[in-house]
């Protein structure tokens, strides 16, 4: 039976597009893309609680999917806001962006029955660093000393105990100003009002040059060197990028990892200390990584169709009786009458 | 009054604006050369409507937020 893939992503999403091309032409899976910002633009969300009732979801393609026929969703980038038709009154965005919301959680969640990459309420979860620094300390590797704080007398003692220490974002939501990574300076810690405003991550200074970020898929791991002398290397993309060879241990405190978050991929931030010790900052569940393949040439995209559609594959064969009623993309979605068999 | 920022936001304006970077050559080389596997699909995505609302002014952008929910 041929694999049947979504993505949900952003409409103008690269990382999505092209996996699905790498899809198809790879592998010749069937994959759509559920555009997560378009929903109010192209409608057709539906749900019943009749018995067989179809699951639609518009694509980006055109037609609607019925997602109880998918085998993996690689559930990249939701949002609350939409692109909304001319004409919408901006009063009711809220209303709409809620709405739509809550429909397609609620679609996915309770009639999608394949594999995730990742599940969402796992990558929600993830999202959180204080529990990432919990999943790490669980697995054995370093984590820097860290303190998440909004009470300008703790942020205090702490950055007087761990000389340089740094300040970096709690949250990386979109739209709005990046967050970069900094050395807490006198002046900030003077700002008692501005330090209360929003809890940050203090955090000890890891000294070194060398960082790594890591595409951990399953149990693959794939990594890149970047050598910066910045604390934040995304800031100048200008440095050496290179694959590097990650041993055995890290590999699998990276996996043990995804394991303790329920994530089945991930991208991590590791930077090594000058003795080359590994130390744990963050995994990103679902990160940026198409750049790195650009910058040292590991053929992540393949890498990463490959892995969808391995999942896909494992749906299928956990459900061999499993045939979903599809003929094709003519077929409208509501005539679909298809139940998965648990052999 | 004074305006109010949280404190990542404070240290960065300390630091002052950096200079603009330039995006390495191989990397804007690799950006086209995606763009085209794709077929400019994505310019299409948001037809009969307003532009899109992803923030993603740019693809590859690294600085794009890692979250995956808004």
């Amino acid at each position: 039976m041929q694999p049947r893939i979504g993505i949900l992503t952003y409409g103008d999403d690269l990382h999505g597009h092209l996996v699905k091309k790498k899809l198809e032409e790879r592998h010749g899976a069937w994959c759509c893309l559920i555009p997560s910002d378009e929903l109010a633009l192209r409608g057709g969300l539906s749900w019943s609680s009749q018995a067989d009732a179809p699951a639609l979801l518009p694509t980006f393609e055109g037609p609607r999917v019925d997602v109880r026929t998918l085998n993996a969703i690689w559930h990249r980038r939701t949002t609350v806001k939409q692109t909304l038709p001319n004409g919408t009154d901006e009063r009711y965005e809220l209303h709409i962006y809620r709405s739509i919301e809550r429909v397609v959680e609620g679609v996915l969640l309770e009639e999608f029955q394949g594999r995730w990459v990742s599940h969402p309420v796992a990558a929600r979860l993830a999202e959180n660093k204080l529990l990432q620094q919990r999943a790490a300390r669980r697995v054995g590797i370093r984590t820097p000393a860290t303190l998440v704080s909004q009470d300008p007398m703790h942020i205090r003692s702490f950055c007087a105990s761990h000389p340089g220490a740094i300040i970096k974002p709690v949250a990386t939501p979109r739209g709005v100003e990046l967050a970069t990574t900094a050395v807490v300076s006198p002046e900030l810690l003077e700002q008692d009002d501005v330090l209360a405003l929003a809890p940050a991550i203090y955090q000890e200074c890891i000294p070194g040059k060398r960082h790594l970020r890591i595409s951990v898929l399953g149990e693959r791991c794939d990594a890149a060197l970047v050598e910066a002398e910045a604390l934040d290397w995304r800031c100048d993309l200008n440095v050496p990028f290179s694959r590097y060879r990650l041993d055995g241990r890290l590999e699998r405190q990276l996996c043990g990892i995804l394991r303790e978050l329920g994530l089945v991929m991930g991208i991590f931030d590791v930077k090594l200390t000058d003795d080359g010790e590994p130390v744990f900052l963050e995994v990103n569940a679902q990160g940026q990584f198409l750049f790195v393949e650009g910058l040292c040439g590991i053929p992540l995209a393949d890498i990463f169709a490959d892995f969808l559609f391995n999942q896909a594959k494992k749906d299928i064969d956990a459900n061999p009786q499993f045939v979903p009623e599809i003929a094709g993309w003519e077929r409208d979605a509501r005539n679909l009458n298809r139940r998965r068999i648990h052999g | 009054m004074k305006t109010l920022i949280p404190a990542v936001f404070f240290q960065k304006q300390l630091a002052g604006s950096n200079p603009s970077v330039q995006k390495p050559e191989r990397l804007e080389m690799f950006e086209d050369e995606l763009d085209q596997v794709v077929g400019g699909v994505r310019r299409n995505a948001a037809s009969g409507g307003s532009d899109t609302f992803s923030y993603s002014a740019g693809w590859l952008d690294v600085e794009q937020a890692d979250d995956c929910s808004a």
